[in-house]
């Protein structure tokens, strides 16, 4: 017998591939569940509070401490003066790194 | 000068003795002493009519037949001609012989004779000009007089035989106004009739007309909405098509006096055709509205509904189905529940007091209000339904599970109904609560977009529907993992995917959507509609070398999903004639086989994976078992209401005690808590 696929709807979701946990991902997907911003707590799946569609109009900034956060809030914390352009988690100066494309 | 019976002749008054006679008497001024014996005379022999009387009221008791009475009229006015006659001399003493003549005789008639003469003047209304005669006759011997309120109830007596005749179940047209006018000609023409030659024309037999007419109208009233309110339920039910009817109802009811009964009459109906438990959720709320909108049109002040509401209302409020089914019509396109040119406005607050002070068209609260109803302002039916529940969340959660249902059942059809149906559902609940419903309808757009980026316009086997997961309703995972082919195509999307969009990465849910898939077997192809799993399974099949398969291998082969699932996807290939059950094991059919046995029932339809609700909340109360474990170590031994007012305090619980009980009882049958004297204790490990 030969199965032939005329048409598949298949469904799935996205997640921001936030590079760390890539690996162990594939097993303790479900676990490892949300990762939330720092700043707002809201996941980097959701959006943050200004933003109403999450996904590419609410994107995530990598920071080369390795932190990650909405654009949206750490732009918004960086605007303000007590932030002394650091990273909110590390005190560090905030650089944003390059993303990896590549895993 | 003695009466005499009938049927011996009278000696005329002219005769030429009888003149001198009198005028003997005359000249001696002996009338008042003849009188007098003639009086006598008259009471003594009247025994004879008494017993013509007698008989005739016998024979109409015994048979009912109105001819009985009236030949007793007849007989009863040929005495009273016949007596009539004989002092024709004296003129001035005829007024007191027909007082005395009929005082006499209306005192030896029987009760029964006020019905007989009801049925009996009713036969006379067809042929009522021709009866002028007989109503002569009844008023000469004071029928008329002494019998006026039967000669009324005779006309409502007609009338309601024309309400009984016309009216049940005509409600597609207006009957009021035609009974009215026929109850206003018959009025005219019987009392004409009846009292016409009595009285001329004058201001007081005008008033005294305007009385009955008066009665008559509240009569029709009365009777049409006695008669309308038995009909109530089939006229709310029919609803737009008895609109005549129930505007009839309006005019009727427009004396407040009826009203009372009215109300009583459609609470009873409601309670016995609506609130059972064997009624569909969906017709009790086709019964709502369409009771709503009627009695709109019949009390647009709303006391009636205020007061018939509230019943139907709590009941809903306890199905679990109720909300579901508003919602579904409340996006379903043919069954609106508008009507036609109405707005689509917000939500409104029910409960706000409400009094327009600038309407020229105020009225204050009917009589019937009671002390618990303000005049609320008048609400869309949308807002009516969604005011049943205390909150609009319910609504919102069930909005997005529907919308989520649909969404992902269609195919490629576009999008617009959704889109459409959103955008009225903002204007109704306002921007953010639905902003849910926004992100999955951009999903679904952004979806499209990336599928035709990445295949191209030609058609592509996989068309995949990327979601924002925390913007739909939870998905339970399965474990499932697509074999074969669905696997590469998978991948192949996969890497796509990331490659268009480097910083996102894709999850399967693998048991969701659809597959149309084409089977070639060596002497048929088949082609079905599937769901993934059954696709998996077939797939797995057709590896080579690989036609006979048990459950057990094919659940570990697709990634560990539960028996259940598998048992009921072999079911369905057993169903086409693909797959054949051979004890424990299952074999493709690459030739078809004659179906032994009947066609083994497919396994229920799986629920629709979004619709894991239940499942969910099971799992969030674990979170509070938690609390509950805490408060069992330390205090040892708790009443469930304890459990409950403790638990309140917890973040986010919103459980009911009836629910906290499910949940604690499944405890127990884990083995986790033990009941004892009406409290909850931790078991001891």
């Amino acid at each position: 017998m030969k199965v032939a696929v005329k048409q598949w709807h298949a469904v799935a979701y996205w997640k921001w591939d936030t590079g760390a946990t890539t690996e162990q991902d594939a097993n303790a997907d479900e676990d490892a569940e949300d990762d939330v911003c720092g700043i707002c707590r809201v996941s980097f799946e959701g959006c943050c509070p200004t933003c109403k569609m999450p996904g590419d109009d609410c994107p995530l900034i990598w920071g080369q401490c390795t932190h990650v956060f909405h654009m949206h809030c750490l732009l918004k914390w960086l605007n303000t003066a007590s932030s002394k352009q650091q990273c909110p988690m590390d005190r560090r100066t905030w650089v944003t790194a390059e993303r990896k494309v590549d895993r | 000068m003695q009466p005499r019976p009938l049927n011996e002749p009278t000696v005329s008054p002219d005769a030429p003795g009888v003149q001198e006679a009198m005028s003997y008497l005359h000249d001696r001024d002996m009338f008042p002493e003849l009188l007098r014996f003639r009086n006598a005379g008259l009471l003594k022999c009247f025994a004879w009519v008494e017993e013509e009387v007698a008989m005739h009221m016998e024979q109409w008791e015994a048979k009912m037949a109105v001819q009985s009475i009236s030949r007793l009229i007849q007989r009863v006015y040929e005495w009273y001609i016949a007596w009539e006659h004989a002092p024709a001399f004296m003129k001035h003493a005829r007024g007191e012989y027909i007082a005395l003549f009929r005082a006499r005789w209306l005192a030896c008639l029987p009760p029964s004779f006020t019905l007989g003469l009801r049925l009996f003047l009713r036969t006379t209304l067809p042929t009522l000009p021709a009866n002028e005669r007989l109503f002569h006759i009844l008023e000469q011997l004071g029928i008329s007089e002494r019998f006026d309120k039967t000669f009324i109830d005779v006309m409502f007596d007609e009338v309601e035989q024309k309400i009984l005749d016309t009216c049940p179940g005509m409600w597609r047209e207006p009957r009021l106004d035609s009974i009215r006018k026929s109850a206003k000609d018959l009025e005219e023409r019987w009392l004409t009739m009846v009292y016409g030659h009595m009285f001329v024309r004058t201001q007081n037999s005008e008033n005294a007309m305007m009385m009955v007419t008066g009665r008559l109208d509240h009569f029709i009233s009365r009777n049409l909405v006695e008669l309308r309110t038995s009909e109530i339920f089939d006229i709310i039910v029919d609803f737009p098509d008895t609109l005549p009817a129930v505007q009839d109802l309006r005019l009727c009811m427009a004396r407040s006096l009826y009203r009372p009964d009215f109300i009583e009459g459609l609470r009873e109906v409601v309670n016995q055709r609506i609130l059972q438990p064997a009624a569909d959720t969906d017709d009790i709320i086709t019964f709502y509205v369409s009771l709503i909108r009627c009695l709109r049109i019949i009390d647009p002040q709303g006391v009636i509904l205020h007061k018939v509401a509230p019943p139907i209302r709590k009941y809903l409020r306890d199905r679990p189905d109720a909300v579901r089914c508003i919602v579904k019509r409340m996006t379903d396109e043919n069954e609106s529940f508008m009507q036609e040119g109405e707005q689509v406005v917000p939500i409104q607050q029910v409960h706000e007091p409400f009094d327009d002070y600038t309407d020229p068209h105020w009225l204050p609260e009917p009589l019937d209000a009671g002390a618990d109803f303000r005049t609320t302002r008048p609400m869309d039916i949308v807002s009516t339904l969604v005011s049943i529940y205390d909150t609009q969340d319910l609504f919102i959660k069930e909005l997005q599970h529907l919308l989520a249902g649909r969404l992902l059942a269609v195919r490629n059809s576009p999008l617009d109904e959704e889109i459409r149906n959103v955008e009225m559902l903002k204007m109704r609940f306002g921007e953010a609560p639905l902003q849910v419903c926004a992100v999955m309808l951009k999903d679904m757009t952004d979806s499209r977009r990336t599928n035709t980026h990445l295949h191209g316009e030609e058609p592509h086997p996989l068309y995949t529907t990327v979601i924002s997961r925390l913007f739909w309703p939870t998905i339970q995972p399965v474990p499932l993992k697509m074999p074969g082919q669905f696997k590469t195509l998978q991948d192949s999307f996969e890497a796509d995917f990331h490659k268009f969009k480097p910083d996102k990465n894709l999850k399967w849910v693998p048991q969701l959507g659809a597959v149309s898939l084409k089977l070639d077997l060596e002497d048929r192809t088949v082609e079905v509609e599937a769901t993934p799993i059954q696709a998996g399974v077939i797939e797995l099949f057709s590896e080579q070398n690989a036609d006979t398969w048990n459950v057990e291998l094919l659940m570990q082969k697709l990634g560990g999903i539960d028996r259940v699932l598998v048992q009921s996807a072999l079911d369905f290939w057993i169903g086409e004639g693909v797959v054949k059950d051979e004890g424990h094991t299952y074999k493709l059919l690459e030739r078809a086989e004659a179906m032994t046995g009947a066609p083994r029932p497919l396994m229920v339809e799986e629920a629709p994976p979004v619709d894991e609700k239940e499942k969910h909340q099971a799992e969030q109360m674990k979170i509070y078992w938690q609390f509950i474990q805490g408060m069992l170590t330390n205090l040892s031994s708790l009443p469930i209401d304890r459990i409950q007012a403790m638990l309140k305090f917890a973040p986010g619980y919103d459980r009911s005690v009836q629910e906290l009980a499910v949940f604690l009882e499944s405890a127990r049958r884990e083995g986790l808590v033990i009941f004892n004297n009406g409290a909850w204790k931790l078991a001891k490990k």
